[in-house]
């Protein structure tokens, strides 16, 4: 949805055509329990620890903190984290 | 276990996550990434992802170290670990079914070692033989009802399959002692005619050479005395000259279709009896008989058979018969064909002959030789009418 011009954008959310997520390229994030987390359209990894994995967005970063903390999976819009999760923090 | 493999990298660098996302970015999928300590990341990468990180290491200062390898192609790469063990496993079985296919034993049991030592040859003649083909032999009932028929003192054959072994059992028929048990009889004409000579091996004769016999005439009694009281059988070869008149009817013309005796033999195998593939097309041949054979593992039937089929060719002609340079040929055949194949012509004449557009009408005159003796048993009025008298008087006290 990277091509549809700002305005167009704000029509379409106006009137209620297109999930949010998708008008605004906004991360979506999905949990199972706390042992999974996906995170939909991300940008990038910045750091990756045990306890800490900081996943890159379009607004500032999303901080993950929980114990031995896994990436499941690593593609190029998705992240798939399997551990303990305790937070989810988002950060400008 | 993957197609494409997989690899376990151990990623050593002062900026991982850059790397990662620099993998990421070019399409690379990553599974399973653990962090180790502060510089190092265990991930899995697919194998055609390699060449890919090898390229970038520089760029970030990585250490790789690529530690478990799986899926197919790193399988082919260790072939010379596995390849060997799979080969002598395959070898090993073609081996036992190769072995199962072949004729390891044939035992032969009962009657007296003569008839054992002939059934063992008729055998091999069979195809049931020490070392043959399982293939090449024929079916065990074949087997069996050929060695009956031919070989008369047997009155029983059974063929055991065990495994690669087979187990004949025959068992002799007893002679019987005919002589002593068979039952009086007479020898009575079943044709009238004119005794031409005789032999009689047992019993009495009545008639002459040369005399003139009606049909149901006396030619020998088993009746030996004339108080009637000693009985044999009867037993001989009265050949008697005999008089016929035939109609004979000649085809001068004949449109015949026969198979050419050279057969042409064509292998198929089929599957569950019902998948067939033949291993070349035969064109214009008349398929005559199909031998199916079973192929065999240890001692089980597989469901794939090896057919043998028989092809032969077929060719049309018309035949035309030259009456007047095969007349006596032909005459010969028709008589034999209507009297019997034992009788000696000793005379024919044609009486009448009648032409049509492909066929000649024969009426002929012919006189033979044969066997006119025709056994009877003696009844019991013929061998103790006084008896008879007798048991009827008891009745009537």
């Amino acid at each position: 949805m990277k091509y549809i011009p700002r305005k167009v954008n704000r029509l379409l959310d106006r009137y209620g055509m297109l999930p949010k997520d998708i008008i605004y390229d906004y991360p979506r994030i999905t949990t199972v329990g706390n042992i999974h987390l996906y995170i939909e359209n991300h940008r990038g990894l910045l750091n990756f620890e045990e306890h800490e994995i900081v996943v890159k967005q379009d607004q500032g970063t999303i901080v993950i903190k929980g114990n031995q903390m896994v990436i499941k999976s690593l593609l190029s819009e998705e992240i798939v984290i399997e551990g303990t999760i305790d937070q989810v923090l988002w950060q400008k | 276990m993957s197609f494409k493999g997989v690899v376990d990298v151990v990623i050593k660098s002062g900026q991982v996550e850059a790397f990662l996302n620099e993998l990421v970015d070019e399409g690379v999928s990553l599974h399973s990434v653990t962090r180790i300590d502060e510089n190092t990341i265990e991930v899995k990468v697919n194998y055609a992802a390699i060449p890919l990180m090898k390229s970038k290491r520089k760029k970030y200062k990585c250490q790789l170290k690529f530690k478990n390898r799986e899926g197919l192609p790193f399988l082919y790469s260790q072939r010379k670990k596995w390849l060997p063990i799979m080969l002598s496993v395959i070898i090993a079985f073609l081996f036992t079914f190769i072995l199962s296919n072949i004729v390891w034993n044939v035992t032969v049991e009962g009657g007296s070692p003569e008839a054992r030592y002939e059934v063992d040859e008729m055998l091999g003649d069979l195809g049931l033989k020490q070392g043959n083909w399982v293939q090449n032999m024929k079916d065990i009932s074949t087997i069996e009802r050929e060695i009956m028929n031919n070989i008369e003192e047997i009155s029983y054959v059974g063929i055991n399959r065990n495994g690669t072994s087979y187990h004949v059992l025959i068992e002799e028929s007893e002679k019987m002692e005919e002589n002593t048990q068979r039952a009086p009889s007479d020898l009575i004409a079943s044709k009238s005619g004119t005794i031409e000579s005789m032999f009689v091996i047992n019993g009495q004769p009545l008639v002459q050479i040369d005399d003139f016999v009606q049909k149901g005439d006396k030619l020998v009694t088993g009746i030996l005395d004339l108080k009637n009281e000693a009985f044999t059988y009867s037993e001989g070869e009265v050949m008697a000259e005999v008089w016929y008149e035939l109609d004979v009817t000649v085809d001068l013309s004949q449109y015949m279709l026969s198979l050419v005796p050279d057969t042409k033999n064509r292998y198929s195998v089929s599957l569950f009896d019902r998948f067939e593939w033949l291993f070349s097309r035969t064109e214009g041949r008349r398929l005559l008989a199909k031998d199916e054979k079973p192929l065999y593992f240890l001692h089980w039937e597989l469901p794939i058979s090896i057919n043998k089929h028989y092809f032969y060719e077929e060719t049309e002609e018309v035949m035309e018969t030259d009456i007047e340079q095969h007349m006596e040929m032909i005459i010969d055949d028709q008589i034999k064909r209507q009297l019997g194949q034992s009788v000696e012509v000793i005379y024919q004449k044609v009486l009448h002959e009648e032409r049509d557009s492909d066929k000649v009408k024969l009426e002929m005159f012919v006189k033979v030789l044969e066997d006119i003796g025709e056994e009877q048993l003696l009844s019991e009025e013929d061998m103790n009418p006084e008896e008879d008298e007798e048991e009827n008087t008891d009745q009537g006290d």
